[in-house]
């Protein structure tokens, strides 16, 4: 039996065809707040982990089965279609190939879907820790300390009731007047038992030691709580993987924007488009 | 003979002018209205609906004025379009103007993220009235512009997707999470990438291609409106 199907780019359309149905189908999905809350709740687990939150949510399950099922087929489609048909520019040497770019942006798409699903699998976890002014955090492999807070706006906006609601809400929904996140700062000292080294960081400015990344995600004065000053809401991620992540990302990026610029002269030279 | 046939080159030529004449009314317009808005805001309003349709009509009366018109048909592709930026500009007047005041526009990834949409579905709508007129008036040129503009469209939105995926990361720890609006990003810019893998094999001509490209790029465009407005 041929496999020259495996290869087509009429699976890659068929395929697309059906991720975007797919994605159209997580979009009305996600809108039901029972699934909502199974979707969030995988957020903070590896995928190891998963299989209690879906035995709950059969149809969560039967999404997700289906949408590995179908990236799975797309990556095995891009990955043969690319030796096949478009490796042959690149070995014959041709650089002046209106094709050029074509692998290059294929080879990353490919790698960015595999960054994803590593990240899926081993990654995806975090600690969400609050501190006060001298209080530490330790997970094993590092310790955290919150050395100073120094909040710079008015902090009478950031005292909660007794509900957990403050003057000026919740901080993605706080105007700059009242919260700005560029004079507002935590600073940190911490330590993998051999190494410590400190820094700054803010709402939106995360201090980066290695693989590690320390974000404050909320400055507030609990309930009762004001003689202890302003609280510090910070999330810590180990993630080794999020720097090539992102130079894949870009890479991918610059690929297309270097295709429209073969496209765009090889137009030139045809004579459909003048300048 | 002569004379007439000069009387028509020189109207010809002067329709064209007008048309580009549209083309950089509305995109004056449209600047002049986004500068006043950020005057008017403490940061620049890259999160407001506003701000979305006056960034569209920017991108696509944009578009219009790269384009050296030279047949009939451009001229009306840039009428069209230009009349399209001009909707949205004045649909953007009706609504409330943006305050600009978000602890969250500090972000300079934000601020990106924010305006790529609308920056990609400027150059959508460009490039899906192209496609269709190609298709019924055969026109190589506007054919490679409609190209050029859809390969922009889906290089601006995944460029956005990269800075927004980075201000998550910032912000929140996590550059993606299972979630209705990465739903509807990953099928957008799935949308995007399908234009460019219709198989020809399966479209009787090069109109019915140009149709089927118009169809996926309109497509966008709607889901990509009704997204922000509704």
């Amino acid at each position: 039996m041929t496999m020259n199907w495996l290869f087509s780019m009429r699976l890659a359309f068929v395929l697309l065809l059906l991720l975007s149905v797919w994605f159209a189908l997580g979009v009305a999905m996600s809108e039901q707040d029972v699934y909502r809350q199974v979707l969030r709740s995988l957020n903070d687990l590896p995928m190891l982990q998963w299989m209690q939150s879906l035995a709950a949510a059969p149809l969560v399950a039967s999404w997700l089965a289906g949408l590995f099922g179908l990236m799975f087929l797309l990556g095995l489609n891009t990955a043969l279609c690319s030796w096949r048909d478009l490796l042959p520019t690149w070995r014959h040497k041709r650089w002046r190939s209106p094709r050029i770019m074509m692998l290059p942006i294929h080879i990353l798409t490919l790698l960015v879907f595999i960054f994803h699903g590593v990240d899926l699998v081993f990654i995806h976890g975090h600690d969400s820790v609050v501190l006060h002014q001298g209080e530490r955090f330790n997970n094993g492999r590092y310790q955290i300390e919150l050395v100073k807070v120094d909040y710079r706006n008015d902090v009478s906006q950031i005292i909660e009731d007794e509900k957990g609601f403050s003057p000026a809400g919740r901080i993605t929904r706080r105007s700059v007047e009242v919260f700005d996140p560029r004079i507002n700062n935590a600073y940190f000292e911490v330590s993998n038992g051999e190494q410590t080294v400190s820094g700054h960081a803010g709402f939106l400015r995360p201090f980066n030691w290695g693989d590690l990344y320390i974000t404050v995600t909320d400055f507030r004065v609990p309930y009762q709580q004001e003689a202890k000053g302003v609280q510090v809401k910070l999330l810590a991620v180990h993630n080794p993987l999020i720097n090539y992540f992102f130079i894949c990302y870009c890479l991918l990026l610059v690929s297309l924007l270097l295709q429209g610029l073969v496209f765009w002269r090889r137009s030139i030279k045809k004579g459909s488009r003048k300048c | 003979m002569n004379d007439v046939s000069l009387n028509q080159t020189s109207l010809l030529e002067q329709n064209f002018i007008i048309a580009r004449l549209a083309g950089l009314v509305v995109l004056a317009l449209s600047v002049m209205a986004l500068i006043l808005f950020n005057a008017n805001s403490l940061l620049f309003p890259g999160s407001s609906v506003t701000t979305y349709l006056v960034v569209t009509a920017i991108a696509s009366s944009l578009s219009v004025c790269v384009l050296p018109i030279r047949s009939g048909i451009q001229a009306r592709y840039a009428w069209i379009v230009s009349g399209l930026g001009l909707l949205l500009l004045i649909y953007s007047k009706t609504l409330e103007p943006p305050m600009g005041d978000s602890a969250m526009l500090t972000s300079l990834w934000a601020q990106l993220f924010f305006l790529s949409r609308p920056i990609a579905l400027g150059l959508a709508i460009a490039a899906c009235v192209g496609y269709l007129l190609h298709a019924f008036g055969r026109d190589a040129r506007l054919e490679s512009h409609s190209h050029l503009l859809s390969l922009l469209a889906g290089t601006a939105f995944l460029g956005g997707e990269i800075a927004g995926s980075y201000w998550a990361f910032i912000g929140w720890g996590r550059s993606w999470s299972w979630s209705g609006h990465f739903f509807f990003s990953a099928l957008t810019y799935l949308l995007f990438i399908l234009v460019f893998h219709l198989p020809k094999a399966w479209f009787a001509n090069g109109k019915a291609l140009a149709l089927g490209k118009a169809a996926v790029l309109g497509f966008i465009c709607v889901l990509m409106l009704g997204y922000r407005l509704l």
